[in-house]
């Protein structure tokens, strides 16, 4: 048991080593001139050299790299030139602003997807299960930035309960968690009712059936523990998805957090931003993949016995 | 065929039929396809008016867009073009990014899946942990910041979409040789001294195209979705060329007085996706019949 975590936690390592490569790669090599990307199309050529000379742009590319983990590893990843402050400090500012919102939104897809999968599977192959399953193959394919619109134009204009945008409290939380909520519950929607669909084709549910134990037993008790595993593989990667979905969502309803600040990034190319946005999802999604490994061990017995 | 025998063979509209009330997703969204593959190639024919003109009966009196109806079937945006006009135009960036760029991966996708699983060892160690670091980045993200870093164009959007997204296709192509390279027919081909080119490419892949070509079609819808939401926040398709989501980025700041112009466009682009989601998903029931149930 105690191997296997290491194991993972060593593999975890490997891919964070090579998620820093590749954001070094696009920051560094992919750009022209990367001073100037990292100092915006204003910047003078005194400041230009000066970035060079304090990057090490001069230097071979290995070295490059290296004092880049370097800066990472001492939490400096660059400074913002729209905001002129380090993108540490404001990645923690706006964090805080949308993580309220991240939450609101993984609650809905898992409250809407949850209940649905299960009730999609124990009613497959009959009308309500392809009504519902159609809906969210809809669902599936809509832009979550186009049914964000949708929604703000009926529930926030033409019947006027929610708030157009901003944050003022619990009611503005209803439309953008609910957009992100709708599109991801889908996957949570399809991916449980197939993993429960394969569970109850397995002998030891016939087999608890012939024990006389009842429907809901069966399902709660011994399909819905053994199908839950692929589900909760989603939801460590599903932060990655989150973050896309927020930013396009915020963006919208006019939400203050990260999303607006890498909308504003994109705009004007603040690179340094851009970057340490993406690098900080990156690893957000391998720490939730090696949460979600470890907590295998507690769920899976095979694993604990391997 | 032994129920062929039976009776003399069924006309093909009714083999048609048939083959359509068993297979309706895939003909559904094969359908959608057809439909958005003509509207993007004939779109200059299908067209009212070229998508950039600026009509000056295009405004109403105080400035504001045409409601849908008359002259301009869909309405018109906030410089007076004709929405129906440039839906029609907006399938051809939807069209032409999603499928490169899905080729793009495609080739990456699966030269990497079959050198990994075919010579496995030390080539397959570093070719998986590579694909676990382009799967743990956020595919919009990702794709956000390699435009960020490229320039805002339509061809930078499919270069960088392309160029992350073979992730999955990697590790299914991996796991299928896996399976599939201890057959005999593979050991056959082995035996009679083919190079590993030939076994790769010509006995491995035809073996194994099925799952790809699932995943391809999926991959063709996202990817339409992801050209979109760049191009929703201003870094992918530029004004005047439409693109449906430009539109709805167009859209949103005339939401309250002119609903139609995101309506629309996000209307065809749902529809576009859910054609490439049924097309899938309808393939994969028939390759695989355990998830016919889906």
């Amino acid at each position: 048991m105690l191997s296997y975590i290491v194991r993972r936690v060593i593999g975890s390592l490997i891919v964070l080593l090579l998620i820093t490569a590749i954001a070094f790669a696009l920051a560094y090599l992919v750009p022209s001139d990367p001073a100037r990307m990292i100092a915006g199309v204003h910047a003078s050529a005194a400041t230009l050299a000066e970035i060079r000379h304090k990057l090490g742009l001069d230097k071979p590319v290995p070295v490059q790299y290296v004092d880049y983990l370097g800066r990472l590893l001492r939490g400096n990843l660059g400074t913002s030139f729209i905001y002129d402050r380090p993108v540490v400090s404001l990645l923690k500012d706006k964090f805080l602003a949308t993580l309220p919102l991240a939450l609101a939104a993984w609650l809905a897809e898992l409250l809407i997807g949850i209940p649905l999968g299960i009730y999609t599977a124990r009613r497959a192959r009959r009308s309500a299960d392809y009504l519902v399953s159609a809906l969210a193959l809809v669902g599936l394919s809509m832009p979550v930035f186009w049914l964000g619109l949708i929604l703000l134009y009926w529930f926030g204009f033409k019947l006027p309960i929610f708030p157009l945008g901003g944050h003022t409290g619990f009611m503005s939380l209803v439309l953008p968690s609910l957009t992100i909520g709708i599109v991801g519950a889908a996957y949570y929607l399809r991916l449980l009712k197939s993993s429960m669909l394969e569970v109850m084709g397995n002998d030891y549910i016939r087999t608890a059936r012939a024990k006389g134990a009842g429907e809901r037993r069966v399902v709660w008790r011994h399909v819905v523990p053994n199908a839950v595993i692929p589900v909760i593989t989603y939801a460590g990667i599903d932060i990655g998805i989150l973050m896309g979905g927020l930013i396009m969502t915020e963006y919208t309803f006019n939400w203050n957090g990260i999303g607006a600040l890498m909308y504003e990034a994109l705009q004007q190319s603040d690179i340094p931003v851009i970057m340490g946005t993406v690098l900080l999802a990156a690893v957000l999604v391998v720490l939730f993949n090696l949460v979600v490994d470890v907590l295998y061990v507690f769920l899976d017995p095979r694993i604990r016995c391997d | 065929m032994a129920h062929a025998a039976a009776g003399p063979p069924k006309p093909l509209s009714g083999r048609l039929w048939k083959s359509m009330r068993k297979f309706p997703m895939l003909y559904l969204g094969g359908g959608i396809i057809l439909l958005l593959s003509v509207t993007a190639i004939f779109a200059p024919w299908i067209a009212h008016y070229p998508y950039a003109t600026q009509f000056r009966h295009g405004l109403t009196a105080s400035g504001t867009p045409l409601p849908p109806g008359g002259r301009f079937v869909w309405g018109t945006d906030d410089l007076g073009r004709d929405v129906y006009s440039r839906v029609i135009y907006g399938s051809r960036v939807s069209m032409v990014v999603g499928v490169f760029s899905t080729l793009i991966s495609l080739v990456i996708g699966t030269t990497l899946g079959l050198v990994s699983g075919y010579f496995g060892g030390f080539p397959d160690m570093v070719i998986m942990r590579l694909t676990d670091a382009v799967l743990a980045f956020p595919y919009f993200l990702f794709a956000m910041a390699l435009v960020a870093v490229l320039g805002p164009s339509e061809r930078n959007v499919l270069l960088a979409i392309g160029v992350i997204g073979w992730g999955v296709m990697a590790r299914v192509v991996r796991g299928q040789v896996l399976a599939v390279k201890e057959f005999e027919y593979v050991q056959a081909e082995k035996a009679i001294g083919a190079s590993t080119f030939r076994i790769l490419f010509s006995v491995i892949l035809p073996n194994i195209l099925g799952p790809v070509i699932v995943l391809a079609a999926i991959a063709v819808g996202t990817n339409m979705v992801m050209e979109a939401g760049l191009s929703f926040l201003g870094i992918g398709v530029q004004e005047p060329v439409p693109s449906w989501g430009n539109m709805i980025s167009a859209g949103l700041q005339a939401f309250q007085y002119a609903p139609w112009l995101f309506l629309i466009p996000g209307l065809a682009l749902t529809l576009a996706v859910l054609g490439f989601n049924l097309f899938g998903d309808g393939l994969r029931d028939i390759l695989d019949p355990r998830n016919a149930s889906r």
